[in-house]
């Protein structure tokens, strides 16, 4: 277990050596467990211990995770708008060379806040993709968006 | 969280030292602390009076003992006169308030310039006046020489000026919305819960004089209208205008205005206009739909001109639902009061600090 | 909450229905596009599983699904064990389909969706039927279909006599040569 934060540095060197404060430390981290684990000092030791080693692997996995959230949410938008056949890495090519510097994540915050927005980066991409031959030529904008209810 | 010895000190320092609302209050806590421990810390204080600030939102631990100490004493107390812990605390009931010198800084923080005796009149509740000549009755002075006026005539004044500036601003701004819309959305504004709303913001509370603590809606409602009344007396019409729109209409911001004037019956007043529009007959068409035979039914009704021309088009868990929420949509296109709608221009030409109002008078 | 801003959440929130046509196609290949539907992947505001944003399936023709070439339907097996001794079974495809003609799709998407609690509420929402026949109560729900994997292919019976004399031929057999 790497300490790395100030809470979890505290935890692993009380800054008292009275041991009402001293336990304070370790509770203030239980403070959100259920049951006796919450209060009781020898359940929530135990506990708390294994809570941060989760955190420790947690905090590689939620990189991952929201990464994963991001792409589905783009692939999901532009398949929805159904302006680019191939999806989104046409998207994020298209906007990469037509000099859009957008990340995953506003591109995904974008796809589910604003519908409008991702609709004209999807037609910057498409226009872009037709004229560089990055996909097979894409013809005229479809009319009637079928899928979208 | 402020170290006890730190109240100790700013309550040792004078009001005139502080020149601000919030330390103030600050002081107002450490005196009553300071007294309820006997004074000792106040008279330690006094040779330091230094201001410092320092807050922490953890519990030091050098503090526990002391801390036990207060909260048992507190415990004690508090079982002995519950009446005085529940019972609110107004400021002005404090030894050390100067209401001529809160009154001055009040008007001054509007960045306005008031008239004393009508701001002072605008402040003042019909209540008030009753419960002062009592309390002069009981003492057996003459109250017949007693002349307070209150705001009754200042707060009609204001709910005038209020509503007119509020219309020509609506006029202004959204000129396609009808007269009726204005008129609701100027309601909505000066209903007493926006302006107690306003007024509680602009520090209002403490200032009331009034027979209640604290001032009920309708006090605050009144007061601030009696406000805008004053200023107009002492600063003219283009002044009070410019109040109106900084305080009052700018909380339309944020707000969606096609939900504050519910219309009642959307489909026949969007066919009256289609009507004047040249747009006539309408006719509604069901666009999309889904899970038709399920409680989680949906409908998009979509509203076509007589050139077969898509006007908008509504949402509905069933198709009336669908077909009234079709004609707002319509309605919304007609007052050019769609989504996403422009900002209201609240600035005016002479505002040198544009997002901080209260300073704007004080670099001229 | 506004009326405006209470129909979008409802319509945002709102389940579709969709119709697949299994007609020659990959059950297991199907299954990754139909679940994506059931677990409400194909929408923006999908949020990694947790979300409840699924939508229905309408899966027909069940029955002309096509396992991949070879005899697939002679080794693909499905085991089940009853929890007794000896109990265990070895079904072929072929046997399975023969009992049930929606049952290898169903476990397809059984198997496809994520191993969590949120997986049999999801399974509710797919309606597998051996043919074209649907239910009354379920074709007015249906809002769209999901496009197939691949093309159905004519077969040659399904040409009239017609079209195949029509079609260009380079030479004619002799009459004498047999065509078994």
């Amino acid at each position: 277990m790497v300490n790395l934060t100030l809470a979890l540095f505290r935890n692993a060197r009380p800054h008292s050596l009275d041991a009402f404060w001293k336990k304070r430390q370790t509770l203030k981290l239980s403070s959100h467990f259920y049951g006796r684990a919450r209060n009781c000092w020898s359940i929530a030791i135990r506990r708390v211990q294994r809570a941060l080693m989760y955190v420790t692997e947690g905090r590689k996995l939620r990189k991952v995770h929201m990464k994963d959230v991001w792409n589905d949410r783009i692939s999901a938008g532009a398949q929805e708008l159904g302006y680019l056949p191939e999806g989104d890495r046409t998207l994020l090519e298209g906007l990469a060379r037509s000099n859009v510097l957008l990340n995953r994540q506003t591109l995904g915050n974008l796809a589910v806040m604003e519908p409008r927005t991702f609709e004209s980066l999807n037609k910057i991409a498409r226009v872009r993709a037709n004229e560089e031959y990055m996909a097979r030529t894409l013809g005229p904008f479809p009319k009637g968006v079928l899928g979208k209810l | 969280m402020i170290h006890p010895l730190r109240r100790a000190v700013l309550a040792a320092v004078p009001f005139s030292q502080h020149g601000s609302r919030m330390l103030t209050s600050f002081s107002a806590v450490g005196s009553l602390e300071a007294s309820r421990d006997g004074g000792l810390m106040q008279r330690m204080a006094r040779t330091e009076p230094v201001l410092h600030l320092i807050p922490s939102r953890n519990i030091h631990y050098w503090e526990r003992e002391y801390k036990e100490v207060l909260a048992a004493r507190k415990k004690k107390e508090m079982a002995a006169n519950p009446e005085r812990y529940t019972r609110p605390n107004p400021r002005y009931a404090f030894a050390e308030w100067n209401y001529k010198a809160e009154l001055y800084a009040f008007g001054k923080r509007l960045g306005e310039e008031f008239d004393d005796g009508l701001l002072r009149e605008a402040l003042t509740d019909q209540s008030y006046i009753h419960t002062e000549r009592e309390k002069q009755e009981k003492l057996g002075i003459d109250t017949s020489a007693l002349e307070i006026k209150n705001n009754q005539e200042l707060s009609e004044l204001g709910a005038q000026v209020t509503k007119d500036a509020l219309l020509q601003f609506f006029q202004k701004e959204i000129p396609q919305f009808p007269a009726e819309g204005h008129n609701a959305l100027s309601k909505h504004l000066t209903s007493q819960q926006t302006l107690t709303e306003i007024a509680t913001n602009l520090g209002f509370k403490d200032i009331i004089l009034c027979a209640e603590y604290p001032p009920s809606e309708e006090t605050y409602a009144r007061s601030f209208l009696a406000i805008v009344g004053a200023l107009q007396k002492s600063s003219g019409d283009e002044r009070v205008e410019k109040f109106v729109i900084d305080f009052v209409a700018s909380l339309l911001c944020g707000k969606d205005i096609n939900e504050i004037w519910d219309v009642a019956r959307p489909w026949h007043m969007m066919v009256d206009i289609a009507k004047q529009k040249g747009l006539y007959p309408v006719e509604p068409r069901l666009i999309r739909e889904a899970g038709r035979n399920t409680i989680h039914a949906v409908y998009v009704v979509g509203v076509y001109d007589k050139d077969k021309q898509l006007l908008g088009k509504g949402i509905g868990e069933t198709l009336d639902i669908a077909q009234e929420m079709a004609a707002r949509d319509v309605l919304k296109e007609f007052f050019k009061t769609k989504d996403p709608m422009p900002p209201f221009e609240f600035q005016s030409a002479n505002f040198p600090y544009k997002l901080v109002p209260h300073v704007r008078n004080i670099h001229k | 909450m506004s009326a405006t801003k209470r129909v979008q959440q409802w319509l945002t929130f709102t389940r579709q229905w969709w119709l697949f046509d299994a007609k020659w196609q990959d059950p297991y290949k199907s299954a990754t596009v139909i679940t994506k539907y059931l677990k409400g992947g194909h929408k923006p505001i999908f949020g990694g599983g947790h979300m409840d944003c699924g939508d229905h399936v309408v899966v027909i023709n069940s029955q002309d699904i096509a396992l991949r070439g070879g005899d697939e339907w002679y080794y693909r097996v499905y085991f089940h064990h009853t929890g007794y001794p000896g109990g265990a079974t070895w079904t072929k495809a072929w046997e399975l389909h023969k009992i049930d003609p929606t049952m290898i799709l169903w476990k397809a998407c059984y198997k496809e969706l994520d191993k969590n609690w949120s997986r049999r509420g999801r399974m509710l929402r797919l309606h597998i039927f051996k043919d074209e026949k649907i239910p009354v109560d379920i074709i007015p729900n249906i809002t769209d279909q999901i496009p197939q994997l691949r093309a159905v292919p004519k077969r040659l019976k399904d040409y009239s006599q017609e079209e195949i004399e029509k079609f260009p031929k380079l030479f004619d057999f002799p009459k004498e040569h047999v065509l078994d």
